[in-house]
Order: structure tokens, then C-alpha cells, then sequence
């Protein structure tokens, strides 16, 4: 089975700065991937280079073995902190709408409006799908864009950051969506926070300018703290997952 | 009243009328996402339009049409070029359209025509060949505006998102710009260049905090700006007031009126 994403030999720089540089990244059908590393180490520029909202400097990305503007109707995108204005006149219901954006003089059609419902009540909001966007909470309203990611039935989710503002007690509800939706599409998901998230995934790229690490999380984790190249904010010790098995205490 | 039966007043009022659609569906736009410094910009660049058309000889209404579309142009592609700050873009380009229109003028040999119509605009003396244009452009807003809701709306409210989702961003950026052009140059002959942003913002400003709802916030504006227009005009005649600016006085005075009603932000 052909990678759904494939990038090779990715360099991007910014300003004369390198940013990426030699990438060699895929991820397949059902993957279920955390990007993990430092700030400024290019996470969210390898989540633009994919959806081809920048182009590389040098090597080439295949996207469903096409270039990346070609496929966006296949990709879910739940951006960074958003830029949205609080107090813009749209309602829940009508942010989801926009995710299933079909194209010039195409109107929104039931199908559509079945298709926002669907998403809405996956993520818990469809009784609030009238209120205008700005009285939701953070938490709520990092749901509703997932909300309006999943509208188009995507089969790569694309999330960056999603809790990066959300309360840290909220954000365990947000990540307990995530092991539906892996069922029906790939996901990657950018964080920092690895604790949290090391309950959830199976695999994970470290990405500091370029791919440290990239693999099971199971032994993953281990191997980061050793290595040390990648800042870890939780450093996964006692909790009850199963992603870090038996480990040596000796260096406590 | 006897006033209705002249023409120059039946004319002032329908003006008021078209003028307060294009304020209504451009101005929300303006409000929403933010674009009332490039609106700036754009009206004030379109000056350049009105002395090319002087020393041309044509009609200044209809030379200020392309001229503002370039203007609108520039300043979008300009603004977001990267290179330069979009305010300091917009800044120079607001400044050196209106400079070229006084540049053109100027060339023209013969003594300097009235400018103050331009400037500060007369609704008392709209034509009827100028009501044939504004009607024209409000067409254009209009079908513009019906054609493409969703591009514009996606547009103004996510613009990355719109991106991914597959809407021309870009494009309807420009276009959007455009539209403001042609809306500034339908409001040069009701409040002249100076004045044209404050019926471009303050009814739409004034109503958005009352609804959550896009269309009927148009709405609003649209008749917001009506009834104003036609206060303001209808005050300036009473007085004998210069009409364009009794009309943004007028304005105002209603926007201050409604600020303790406004939610906090």
C-alpha cells in the first residue's frame, strides 16, 4: 500500500534561514502519529509543506500520490491558536459548513448539512450549533474546527497543536476523540505534550530541523530521554499506559 | 412635503438609496475583517482618478472607476507582497493616488476646476446620468456579492482555512478590494473622496454588535445607513448645512448614541 504522505529529501528555509533540511517523511493509511520537538524546529512548516500552503526549497512531497494542492479535499486541517476574530458574526453550525466548501457557484447542499451534523455530534456540539463562535469556550471551540475538519470525511486529520490553549483538564476530554476518528482516517497530530499523548498514539517523529526519531512510541519514549534531543515536557514516569513498559530506575 | 416635488432633491434621495446598499454589503465586509485602513487608502487613491479624468477631459466620476480599480489592485498586491508592512503599503499608496491627482489637475493648462464637489461631495447636485452609474456599480456589488457569499464569507472569517478548503483566496481578496473601489467612487458625488470611509464603516460598525447573523447585519446596515443619509440630508437642507458632512456628523452623533448599548469586548 502506497504512503499517503511522502516527502523526500524536504529542505524548506525561511529568509536565508533553514528551517528543514534532507526530510524523509511518510506516513501511511491508518497511521495513528505524533510530531513531536522543539519550537521553531518545523513542525508546523512540515504541516504547511503538506497541505502546500508552502513549497519546499528542495526535494519533492507526493500527497496521495499527487502534489499537495490537488489533495485537499482529502485532508482534515485544524490549524494553530487560531487568528479568528471572537466576535465574528458566524455560528457554530455555519464554521462547520465551511469545511465542506465544494468549489465556485456550488452551493451547500443537504448532503453537506447531514455531513456537519455528523461531525458536530462526533465532537459533542450539536446542541450548541447555534450559538455564534465566540461565546464557546477555547476548549469548545478547538472542538467545533475539528468539527469543521472532519466535515468533508477526510482520510489524513492534520492537527497542530490542537490543546496548545485549552486547560490541561479539558484537554484530556479533546484527545478522548481521537481513537474514533483514527478508525476511518490517518492522523497526525503536532504537540508538546507528550505525556498526555503517549496514551493515545502509536507512533512518533521527533522533529528538530530534521527527523530524529521516527517509530513506535513503545521504547520510543526511552529512547528520547536517553538521547535528550528532543525537550520533553512530561517525562512519562508511573503513569498507567502502556507505552512505557518496565524501565530501568537505576538513574533516579 | 413641497421639497419632494424638485428634482435635485428627488435625485439627492434616491442617491441616499443606492448609496446605502453599496455601504451596507461592502461596509459589513469592512467591519468584519478589518479593511477599513485599506478602504482608506483605497478612496483616497482614487483622487489620482479624478484629476486624470480633468485633464483628460472625460467625465471624473468615470475615470475615477479603472483608476480606483487599479488603485485597489496595487494596494491589495502591494499590502501582502511580503516586502513591505501592509500599513505602510497602504500608507504610501493612499497618498501618492491623491498626490498624482493633484499632479493631474495641475498639468492641465487653464485655471483649477472646483474641486469641492470631489472632495466633500454635493448629493444636492447628483445628475441623473450619475444615478445611471451608481445604480450600474450597485449592480455589480450586488451580483457580486450573491454569486460569491460563500467565498467571501469563508474568506473573511479563516482566510488559511478557506486556502486549504479549495476557495481562491487570493482572488477574492483582490476582488473584494474592487468592490470597495467601485464602492468609493459611488459615494465621491453624496460625501466626496474626504468622507467616504464613514459611510463605508460607521453603519456597519454601528449594528455589528447587535447581531450574530451576516445576512441580516447587512440588512441593518444597509437600512442603518438609510435612514441616517436621509436624516442628514434632510437636516443639512433645513439649516443650509453642507449636506455631505451633516450627513457623517450625523452619523457619528447616532454611533456615539449607540455605544453604551454595545456589548463589552
Amino acid at each position: 500500500m502506497p504512503p499517503i504522505v511522502e516527502l523526500k529529501n524536504i529542505s524548506f528555509a525561511y529568509n536565508g534561514t533553514s528551517v528543514l533540511s534532507n526530510i524523509d517523511f511518510t506516513v501511511q493509511t491508518n497511521d495513528f502519529l505524533a510530531l513531536i520537538g522543539p519550537n521553531g524546529g518545523g513542525k508546523t512548516t512540515l504541516i504547511k509543506l503538506i497541505l502546500g500552503l508552502l513549497k519546499p526549497s528542495e526535494g519533492t512531497i507526493r500527497i496521495f500520490g499527487q502534489p499537495p494542492e490537488k489533495c485537499r479535499s482529502r485532508i482534515g486541517y485544524l490549524p494553530q491558536a487560531s487568528t479568528i476574530d471572537k466576535y465574528f458574526p458566524i455560528h457554530v453550525h455555519d464554521v462547520v459548513l465551511q469545511g465542506c466548501y465544494h468549489g465556485l457557484f456550488r452551493r451547500y447542499s443537504n448532503a453537506d448539512k447531514k455531513a456537519v451534523e455528523t461531525a458536530l455530534k462526533s465532537v459533542d456540539l450539536w446542541n450548541i450549533k447555534d450559538r455564534q463562535i465566540g461565546e464557546l469556550s477555547g476548549g469548545q471551540q478547538q472542538r467545533v474546527f475539528l468539527a469543521r475538519a472532519l466535515a468533508r470525511n477526510p482520510d489524513l486529520l492534520l492537527l497542530d497543536e490542537p490543546t496548545a490553549s485549552i486547560d490541561p483538564d479539558v484537554k484530556t476530554s479533546f484527545y478522548d476523540l481521537l481513537p474514533n476518528l483514527r478508525k476511518r482516517m490517518a492522523v497526525v497530530l503536532v504537540t508538546h505534550d507528550i505525556g498526555v499523548v503517549a496514551s493515545y498514539v502509536e507512533d512518533i517523529a521527533c522533529l528538530d530541523h530534521t527527523l530524529h526519531y521516527h517509530g513506535a512510541a513503545e521504547g520510543g519514549l526511552k529512547k528520547l530521554e536517553d538521547i535528550y534531543q528532543c525537550p520533553i515536557e512530561l517525562v512519562a514516569h508511573g503513569l498507567p499506559h502502556r507505552v512505557l513498559g518496565e524501565h530501568d530506575h537505576s538513574h533516579e | 412635503m413641497d421639497i419632494l416635488q424638485y428634482t435635485f432633491m428627488q435625485n439627492a434621495l434616491i442617491a441616499a438609496v443606492l448609496v446605502s446598499i453599496a455601504c451596507g454589503i461592502v461596509g459589513t465586509y469592512i467591519v468584519i475583517q478589518r479593511l477599513v485602513f485599506i478602504s482608506g487608502g483605497i478612496s483616497h487613491a482614487a483622487f489620482g482618478g479624478i484629476g486624470l479624468g480633468y485633464l483628460l477631459g472625460i467625465n471624473p466620476i468615470l475615470a475615477a472607476i479603472p483608476f480606483s480599480i487599479v488603485s485597489a489592485l496595487g494596494i491589495g498586491l502591494l499590502s501582502r507582497s511580503g516586502r513591505i508592512a501592509s500599513d505602510t503599503a497602504i500608507g504610501i499608496l493612499w497618498t501618492m493616488g491623491m498626490a498624482l491627482g493633484v499632479l493631474f489637475i495641475g498639468l492641465k493648462p487653464g485655471y483649477a476646476p472646483d474641486l469641492h464637489t470631489y472632495l466633500f461631495g454635493n448629493i444636492l447636485t447628483v445628475s441623473t446620468f450619475d444615478l445611471w452609474i451608481m445604480a450600474i456599480l450597485d449592480a455589480i456589488i450586488l451580483m457580486a456579492l450573491l454569486l460569491f457569499h460563500r467565498e467571501f464569507f469563508a474568506l473573511a472569517f479563516d482566510e488559511e482555512f478557506a486556502t486549504i478548503a479549495g476557495v481562491p483566496t487570493r482572488t477574492f481578496y483582490l476582488l473584494l478590494l474592487c468592490l470597495i473601489g467601485l464602492s468609493v467612487v459611488l459615494l465621491i458625488r453624496v460625501v466626496g473622496i474626504i468622507l467616504v470611509m464613514a459611510l463605508l464603516t460607521m453603519p456597519a460598525a454601528m449594528c455589528r454588535p447587535f447581531t450574530h447573523n451576516l445576512k441580516k447585519l447587512v440588512l441593518a446596515s444597509t437600512i442603518t445607513g438609510l435612514i441616517l443619509t436621509v436624516t442628514g440630508l434632510y437636516i443639512s437642507y433645513l439649516l443650509d448645512l453642507p449636506s455631505g458632512a451633516t450627513i457623517v456628523l450625523i452619523l457619528g452623533l447616532f454611533f456615539f448614541i449607540t455605544v453604551p448599548f454595545r456589548r463589552l469586548s
